[in-house]
């Protein structure tokens, strides 16, 4: 199942939702869908884009905390509960928690599909231009 | 050396005392640098903290630190040539919140070292950080 993901920064990709592994997280982010979110560049783990989503999310359903790759999706719930939404774009990405025993996992969700160089060309610029829009919704549904 | 002054392109103007008693050189190669201007950009791995890059500014090791630096402290960031890029890489960053952690805290070919502090409260520092991270990245200079 795919998620269209507008970045307003970097283009249009697909996001593949990861059902087996992480089925909850995606059926609620397809609950929820079309969605916009507010991303900014991380401030502690690298090469990513983060943003608080409206809803709450599930337990963990498949953890990581080191070699995420670039094009990875995956929802962060530490902070009182808050779910942020975390895009991977580049390599060194090194997640804020993963030196700390107790911090949150990263619950991955998925992987964008599409130009992984505009991706990071695009991230950066987020660092550059500040903060800007992803807008979420269902492949083939009609964008005005 | 006088007094001296941080301003931001987006408005704001911070008073500057470096320490003159405990860095001694980098303070007086700053002086002798005076205006630096930059284009200052939010950290994306050390958290509170903003950096410009600056060339041309000779950097000594004196007055270093890696941990528990408070918001306020101007640091000059320096890596020698061949570890961040080709040629040697220098930057002035200022850590304007209490959640900045040096993101190289094991990494003895990179060095921090504390160069003076602006006076200003912890809202008005704030607001600068939060600015830079949300609308990107803003003209600063350091002038008399």
């Amino acid at each position: 199942m795919e998620l269209s993901f507008d970045l307003e920064r970097a283009g249009r990709f697909s996001l593949r939702l990861d059902r087996e592994g992480a089925p909850a997280a995606s059926r609620t982010l397809l609950e929820q869908a079309p969605l916009s979110v507010v991303l900014c560049h991380s401030i502690f783990s690298g090469e990513a884009l983060e943003g608080e989503l409206p809803v709450a999310f599930p337990p963990v359903e498949r953890p990581a905390w080191f070699g995420i790759a670039p094009g990875s999706v995956g929802i962060e719930t530490s902070g009182g509960g808050r779910a942020r939404l975390v895009l991977v774009y580049g390599p060194t990405f090194q997640y804020r928690h993963a030196l700390a025993p107790l911090g949150a996992p990263l619950h991955l969700i998925g992987r964008l599909e599409g130009d992984l160089q505009a991706l990071f060309r695009g991230g950066k610029q987020y660092q550059e231009k500040g903060e800007g829009s992803v807008r979420l919704g269902r492949e083939g549904e009609h964008r005005g | 050396m006088g007094d001296l002054t941080i301003s931001f392109g987006r408005g704001a103007a911070l008073p500057l005392r470096l320490f003159e008693a405990e860095a001694v050189r980098n303070a007086a190669a700053l002086s002798d640098a005076l205006p630096v201007t930059g284009m200052a950009r939010h950290c994306s791995w050390s958290g509170e903290g903003i950096f410009w890059t600056v060339e041309g500014l000779s950097v000594n090791q004196e007055n270093l630190r890696r941990v528990a630096i408070s918001p306020g402290t101007l640091c000059i960031e320096h890596y020698p040539a061949g570890v961040r890029v080709p040629g040697p890489w220098t930057a002035l960053l200022l850590v304007y919140g209490e959640r900045f952690w040096f993101k190289n805290p094991f990494t003895p070919t990179c060095t921090l070292a504390l160069l003076g502090r602006v006076e200003a409260g912890p809202a008005e520092l704030r607001a600068i950080g939060e600015r830079i991270h949300k609308s990107g990245i803003e003209a600063v200079t350091v002038h008399r």
